[in-house]
């Protein structure tokens, strides 16, 4: 992966792609979601976004090469994780940008803070920006269960 | 107050005192007192809050010392001790009688978020560091607070959020 100052918002991946963001599970535990009260569903928790400042990029796979690839959502999660999505659209109109990483995979890409020096608890809320909006792919067993 | 000053020193809920490695946790003589240990870490809880779920909640704290690195499968470091520690004695200072029991998470970069969801009210409280907490408190009428200060220079703000919750 290069620098932070290398990294390009990467232009001609189009807005319309849609990016697969794994959920870390807590090994051995639960997964990095929640019942979310408010909003009668379950979500991710904030802290499963990778957003906070230099040098740190979001490891996120873009749908539209992983299915060019013949494989699916299930082919991307290790173990048990989950999988949430978000639009490179949304992303963006965040102050976000990406980049692909073909080394870890043909469809991997890097989301990464345009803004790096914004405030912390900036960070923080950004992080849960995309935990409100992102969607299901592969949805925790919990609510599963409850379909 | 930093940890720092926290170590070998009595609080009103907990105090944390390093100690001979101690087998798992200790249930002591009352059960108002709770003693765990963490690596060579001795906490002991006094006056633990009456809910039925705070041991519970420290449990899965102390949990977190078993993450190592890369327990994310994408490189995140094994969790701060020290923000564990931050995190327990934090838990032990806001939680109210009737609090309900909070979402505990390891942070990507090695700290702990503790996170609270009710119709009333959401909490998300991220130990960064065992100095530092970043805070959001938003409501459904939209609103939203946030800010980022010393760990225990403002326990009644804390207080004040986690009492809204319900």
């Amino acid at each position: 992966m290069p620098f932070y100052s290398e990294y390009v918002d990467n232009t001609t991946i189009s807005n319309e792609e849609i990016l697969w963001r794994r959920i870390p599970l807590i090994k051995g535990k639960n997964g990095m979601y929640k019942y979310d009260n408010s909003r009668e569903t379950w979500r991710p928790t904030s802290a499963a976004f990778r957003l906070s400042g230099v040098d740190s990029a979001m490891s996120v796979f873009i749908e539209s090469i992983v299915r060019a690839s013949n494989r699916g959502p299930e082919d991307i999660i290790l173990d048990n994780q989950v999988l949430s999505s978000l639009t490179v659209k949304q992303i963006r109109s965040h102050e976000l940008g990406i980049f692909k990483d073909e080394n870890v995979d043909s469809a991997h890409a890097n989301v990464f803070d345009t803004k790096p020096d914004r405030s912390r608890t900036a960070q923080k809320r950004l992080r849960k920006e995309l935990a409100l909006i992102s969607l299901w792919v592969i949805p925790p067993p919990e609510m599963k269960s409850e379909s | 107050m930093s940890p720092d000053t926290l170590t070998e020193r009595h609080l009103s809920s907990a105090t944390i005192s390093e100690s001979e490695l101690l087998s798992d946790w200790i249930e002591s003589f009352c059960q108002q007192k709770v003693t765990y240990t963490l690596g060579t870490f001795k906490i002991s809880v006094n006056d633990a809050p009456p809910v039925r779920w705070f041991q519970t909640a420290i449990n899965k704290l102390i949990d977190l010392n078993d993450l190592k690195d890369n327990w994310d499968s994408e490189g995140a470091p094994s969790i701060d001790i020290d923000c564990i520690l931050a995190a327990i004695v934090l838990l032990a200072q806001i939680t109210q009688d009737n609090t309900p029991e909070p979402y505990i998470f390891p942070t990507l970069q090695g700290g702990v978020q503790i996170e609270w969801s009710t119709k009333k009210a959401e909490i998300e409280i991220e130990i960064i560091n065992k100095n530092t907490i970043l805070v959001l408190f938003d409501k459904p009428n939209g609103e939203e607070l946030d800010w980022e200060e010393e760990i225990y220079d403002n326990i009644p703000r804390l207080v004040n959020c986690v009492k809204q919750l319900i």
